[in-house]
C-alpha cells in the first residue's frame, strides 16, 4: 500500500470524527500521526474548531409569514378561476349583442324586468369573477409568471 | 393534525390546511434562508416564495418522504435565486447577528466574531457548515438537502473547515 499523503489523512480524521467509517485502515492513521507533527496539530485545532460549532445553536425566528402567504394563495386561487373563464369580457359582449338583436325583433311587448337582462347578466359576470369594477387599483399587480 | 394529512387536503385545494404546515416549518425554513443568503428580508422572502412553491408541487410530493427535506430542495432553489438576482450586500451590521443563537457558549464579542467568520463564507459555504454542526445533519442526509453525492459532500466540508480554521487562527479566536 503506498505511504498516505497527508491530506488523505487529513480527511479521514474529519471522516472518523463525523461518525463516519474511515476507509483507512487505523493503525495506518495511527502510523502518520506519530511522524507528522504538522498532521498531529491540526487535528488539534479541528477538533476544537468542531466542538466549538457543534455547541452553537442555530437561532429560530419566530415570525409569522402565514397572513402574507394565505393573501398571494387566495390571490393566485381568483387568478386561476379567471384564467378558468377564457374571454370573460367577450363573453358579456357576445350576451348583449344576443340581447339586443332580440330586443329589435319587431311587434314584442318589452317588460320591465326584460329591460334588466343586461344589468344582470353584467353584474353576475363581475360576481362570478369577484370583480370590482369600480376598485382602483394603486398597486400595479403583472401576472407572475 | 399530520403533515401527510394536511398535504392530502391542500392537495384537495384547501389552502387552510396548508396552514399546519407552514405554522409547523416557518421558523425553521427562515433560518435556513437566513443562514444562505445572510440577510434577513431577502430570507422572509425567499421562505414565502418557496411555500408558494411548495403549495404549487404537493400535487407531486412523495408522501413516503418527510416533508421538510422535500420543501428545503424548494427552499435552497429559491433563496439561490434570491441571492443570484441581487448585489452582495456589505455585512456591516453584525451586531444583530441572526444564524447564532444568543447568549450561546460564547462571551457575545466571541459570538459576534464567529458569526462575522461564517458570513466572510460563500452562500454554499455557509448553508454546508450550519446544516452540519447546528442541525446536525449526517452525511446521507446532506447530500440529500443539497442533492450532491456523499463524496462530494465530504469533500466540501473539508475544505470549508479548513478555511474557517485558517480564518479563526488568524482571528486569534480561543474558544477553549
Amino acid at each position: 500500500m503506498p505511504e498516505p499523503i497527508c491530506e488523505s489523512v487529513r480527511r479521514e480524521l474529519m471522516a472518523g470524527g463525523d461518525g463516519q467509517t474511515p476507509s483507512m485502515p487505523p493503525e495506518v492513521i495511527d502510523a502518520h500521526l506519530a511522524s507528522c507533527a504538522e498532521c498531529r496539530a491540526e487535528s488539534v485545532e479541528m477538533e476544537r474548531l468542531n466542538s466549538l460549532l457543534d455547541s452553537q445553536r442555530r437561532q429560530v425566528p419566530t415570525d409569522d409569514l402565514w397572513p402574507l402567504i394565505r393573501q398571494r394563495l387566495d390571490a393566485e386561487k381568483s387568478m386561476a378561476r379567471k384564467r378558468a373563464v377564457p374571454y370573460p369580457f367577450l363573453l358579456l359582449a357576445g350576451s348583449l349583442a344576443v340581447y339586443k338583436l332580440f330586443e329589435l325583433v319587431p311587434d314584442r311587448r318589452i317588460e320591465l324586468f326584460f329591460k334588466l337582462v343586461p344589468v344582470i347578466i353584467a353584474i353576475s359576470l363581475f360576481a362570478f369573477l369577484r370583480e370590482n369594477p369600480f376598485k382602483v387599483n394603486v398597486h400595479l399587480e403583472t401576472e407572475r409568471e | 393534525m399530520e403533515d401527510l394529512a394536511a398535504i392530502r387536503k391542500c392537495r384537495e385545494g384547501d389552502t387552510d390546511a396548508f396552514h399546519h404546515l407552514v405554522r409547523r416549518y416557518q421558523g425553521q425554513a427562515i433560518a435556513h434562508a437566513i443562514s444562505i443568503l445572510g440577510n434577513r428580508e431577502d430570507a422572509l422572502d425567499a421562505v414565502q416564495e418557496a411555500f408558494l412553491n411548495a403549495f404549487q408541487a404537493l400535487k407531486r410530493f412523495d408522501g413516503s418522504r418527510r416533508f421538510y427535506p422535500w420543501f428545503y430542495v424548494i427552499l435552497r432553489n429559491c433563496c439561490y435565486k434570491y441571492a443570484a438576482g441581487r448585489k452582495r450586500r456589505e455585512t456591516d451590521d453584525l451586531e444583530s447577528a441572526e444564524i447564532l443563537l444568543q447568549p450561546g457558549s460564547l462571551s457575545p464579542e466571541e459570538s459576534i466574531s464567529l458569526e462575522r467568520t461564517l458570513m466572510e463564507l460563500s452562500s454554499e459555504e455557509r448553508e454546508l457548515i450550519t446544516l452540519r454542526h447546528l442541525d446536525g445533519l449526517s452525511y446521507e442526509e446532506l447530500a440529500e438537502r443539497l442533492e450532491v453525492p456523499r463524496g462530494t459532500v465530504m469533500s466540501r466540508l473539508y475544505n470549508v473547515r479548513n478555511k474557517l480554521r485558517k480564518r479563526m487562527a488568524q482571528l486569534n479566536f480561543n474558544a477553549d
